[in-house]
């Protein structure tokens, strides 16, 4: 459950990248978030993360109240959700199995749990052969879905996603969205910022268009 | 945390290190450096220390006194203080009749000299007791009246009762072969009843005098006396301790004026004869070799060893301690000591400055070091965040590669230093015939050690938790 109410964000050189934000998403829910360049959908997502932090207004996600959260609490909060950007951000000198591994190394997991979770995710994505391989042997949509197969690795309870198709060819980013919604069918909350028309159309999805800061449009089965 | 963060953590703070090649061979030579110039600070500092022990207490001045207890007429001399009796018999004070009832003079009281009780130049102070002591027979005593002879005096040491008959010691010989003896009197220089040596005296208990006769020699030329002596006497009594003289109840006197003076800690009377110890067991193994330097005689006077607090008011000091009667020569070593506490105080200043100095660098070149590792890493680390480690579990690796170039620079510095110090110890000690004496690195060398590995693990800590610490906010 994700409840936005009344938010407000203004960035520190005094940009207001959002206002007025009322958002409720339940668990289990998929939604696009849509919009122009430079609307805000990436502070949004920023929000979420608790990368930066709300002006003014309420931002709870389940049982965490992501205004009066203290910082050492941050770390626990960000073990609920899964990341995935439009750049991958993979460690380019770790194999696709370190890679998804390192996830749950940072959180404590044992070896042995570790040495059994991974293959069952990278198969998840479609990748359990590849899983040897350093990210620069690997297409930008298997890169992709190593990010996702890393977001899922410690059983988030929410998917963030922003652009992730957005540095992918059509045809793998058909792949990546078939997966985030294979995702999204395994109980999950799935949120995807993305500019792809043609896919928001075809999965007919809740769409929420953000335009100057402001959610103009919200609707089941929304197109752009 | 579980087995595999550790190794994680120690691999990634080493790989980290490897990374920075250069930065981190800097900053282990800086803080190296810092650390051999404190580790030297502190040796020539504890050095000396050391040296300044060797050298005795400086804060200590030699006072020598001239014991001259010989009195003229009418002159006023101290008397000794109390005696304590073996019998646990009370001392009263002093008298010049040996039978008297109470005391002529209290102890510590001045008596002012006079020639009429005098009796060859000694004028004798009976101990005075609340118990008067049990007259035993009676022994004899030769007094040469002040002549200087060939050999010793003649001894008799049997012991005679009222009537015994006793046979006079020969005749003595004097020094000079102009003056002759003429006999032994029971009275000093009275010729009228001269006895011939060898003869017959019969012991009369009136001419005793605390149970002894005293035959006093007479000659052609008796000397003439000017000067006054005065001897203790228990009184037929045992004392503890030894019987007082007065060149040390003049000491004493002295040595308490000088204990009443400002700015006194301590006053050491050391007497000749303590002097004379000194030296011959400095001599030990060489009894002739002392025995040729002092001729039988001891050339060292009585003297005062006294300490005092503060170094600023020693001239004052000096000052008054001349004022003193009896003291005739000064010894300081304020010189020394305030040479030896300058030398310190600079060394100390100019070692704390550069210290500091490459205290701070070393903690800045660290931080740098730290801050390419940390920014060469950046985008890990927001992985890391995304993915929800801790602050802790960001930070290790980094306050580790601190940590590890604070340690192998304290290692390297420690391993150096020892060899400067070891080296420098063999050229000191060949050169200066062991003059000067170096404490051995081995009697603090776990100290240093630990005190290098202490401050290297703070400074890596230090610097790598300033580098770090904006990167600790989400
Ligand atoms: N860190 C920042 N400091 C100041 N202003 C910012 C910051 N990040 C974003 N902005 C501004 O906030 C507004 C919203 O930006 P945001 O990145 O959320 O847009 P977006 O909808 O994600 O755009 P895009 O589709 O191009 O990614 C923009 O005007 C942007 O310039
Ligand atoms: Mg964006």
């Amino acid at each position: 459950m994700i409840d936005f109410r009344n938010v407000k964000k203004v960035y520190p050189n005094g940009t207001t990248a959002l206002d007025g934000i009322n958002l409720h998403i339940d668990d289990g829910e998929f939604v696009f978030i849509v919009g122009p360049s430079g609307a805000g959908k990436t502070t949004l997502m920023k929000l979420l993360l608790r990368e930066e932090r709300v002006t003014s207004g309420r931002l709870i996600v389940d049982e965490f109240d992501l205004v009066k959260m203290p910082e050492r609490k941050v770390p626990y909060y960000r073990r609920q959700l899964g990341v995935v950007f439009q750049d991958f951000r993979l460690f380019p000198n770790k194999t696709v199995f370190e890679n998804v591994a390192f996830a749950m190394r940072v959180v404590g997991e044992p070896a042995s749990v570790i040495k059994k979770r991974v293959p069952t995710i990278l198969s998840i994505v479609n990748l359990a052969d590849k899983y040897n391989c350093y990210p620069t042997e690997l297409s930008g949509g298997e890169q992709q879905r190593v990010a996702l197969a890393r977001a899922l690795a410690n059983n988030p309870r929410m998917i963030i996603a922003d652009e992730p198709t957005g540095n992918i060819d059509p045809k793998m980013s058909l792949e990546i969205m078939n997966l985030l919604i294979k995702i999204h069918k395994r109980n999950k909350t799935v949120i995807v910022v993305t500019h792809e028309k043609t896919l928001v159309d075809y999965f007919q999805q809740r769409v929420v268009t953000i335009r100057d800061g402001r959610i103009v449009d919200d609707r089941m089965g929304g197109m752009f | 945390m579980r087995r595999y963060s550790i190794t994680y953590f120690i691999g990634q703070s080493i790989s980290g290190l490897l990374r920075n090649g250069v930065m981190s061979i800097a900053s282990i030579t800086v803080l190296m450096s810092c650390l051999i110039v404190m580790g030297s600070f502190a040796l020539l500092v504890l050095n000396i220390d050391y040296n300044m022990e060797n050298l005795g207490d400086l804060n200590t001045i030699s006072a020598f006194v001239q014991t001259d207890t010989e009195y003229a007429e009418g002159e006023e001399a101290l008397l000794a203080g109390a005696l304590k009796a073996k019998n646990g018999a009370e001392f009263l004070g002093w008298s010049l009749d040996p039978n008297a009832d109470a005391p002529t003079y209290a102890p510590g009281q001045k008596y002012t000299v006079n020639p009429a009780d005098a009796k060859n130049g000694k004028i004798t102070m009976y101990a005075i007791w609340s118990i008067k002591p049990q007259t035993a027979n009676y022994g004899i005593v030769y007094d040469m009246s002040g002549v200087s002879i060939e050999g010793n005096p003649p001894v008799d040491n049997n012991r005679y009762n009222h009537g015994d008959e006793v046979v006079l010691a020969d005749a003595p010989i004097p020094k000079l072969a102009s003056n002759n003896f003429l006999g032994w009197s029971v009275v000093p220089g009275d010729a009228s009843q001269l006895m011939k040596p060898g003869s017959i005296y019969k012991l009369n208990a009136g001419n005793a005098v605390c149970a002894t006769v005293t035959l006093y020699a007479i000659w052609s030329n008796m000397p003439v006396i000017s000067k006054y002596e005065i001897v203790y006497n228990p009184n037929r009594t045992e004392i503890e301790g030894s019987v007082p003289t007065q060149d040390r109840v003049l000491l004493m006197n002295i040595a308490e004026q000088v204990s009443k003076l400002d700015n006194i800690k301590r006053v050491d009377i050391i007497t000749k004869e303590m002097a004379l110890q000194q030296e011959k067991k400095r001599y030990e193994d060489y009894p002739e070799v002392i025995e040729i330097l002092l001729s039988g005689k001891n050339p060292y006077p009585d003297n005062f060893l006294i300490s005092y607090y503060d170094n600023d008011k020693v001239a004052t000091l000096i000052y008054q301690l001349n004022q003193i009667d009896g003291i005739y020569k000064i010894r300081d070593r304020s010189d020394v000591a305030e040479r030896i506490d300058s030398l310190k105080s600079g060394i100390i200043v100019v070692f704390s400055w550069f210290m500091i100095l490459l205290f701070v660098v070393s903690i800045f070149i660290i931080m740098n070091t730290v801050k390419l590792a940390v920014f060469t890493r950046k985008q890990e680390i927001s992985i890391m965040r995304y993915v929800g480690a801790t602050n802790w579990f960001i930070t290790l690796p980094f306050m580790l590669e601190g940590v590890f170039i604070g340690l192998i620079s304290a290692g390297l510095a420690y391993l150096i230093e020892w060899y400067i110090y070891i080296y420098l110890q063999r050229m000191v000690i060949s050169d200066t015939l062991q003059m000067i004496h170096i404490i051995s690195f081995n009697s603090i060398s776990k100290w240093l050690l630990v005190a290098f590995l202490a401050i290297g693990m703070l400074t890596g800590v230090v610097g790598s938790y300033i580098s770090m610490r904006k990167y600790l906010k989400a």
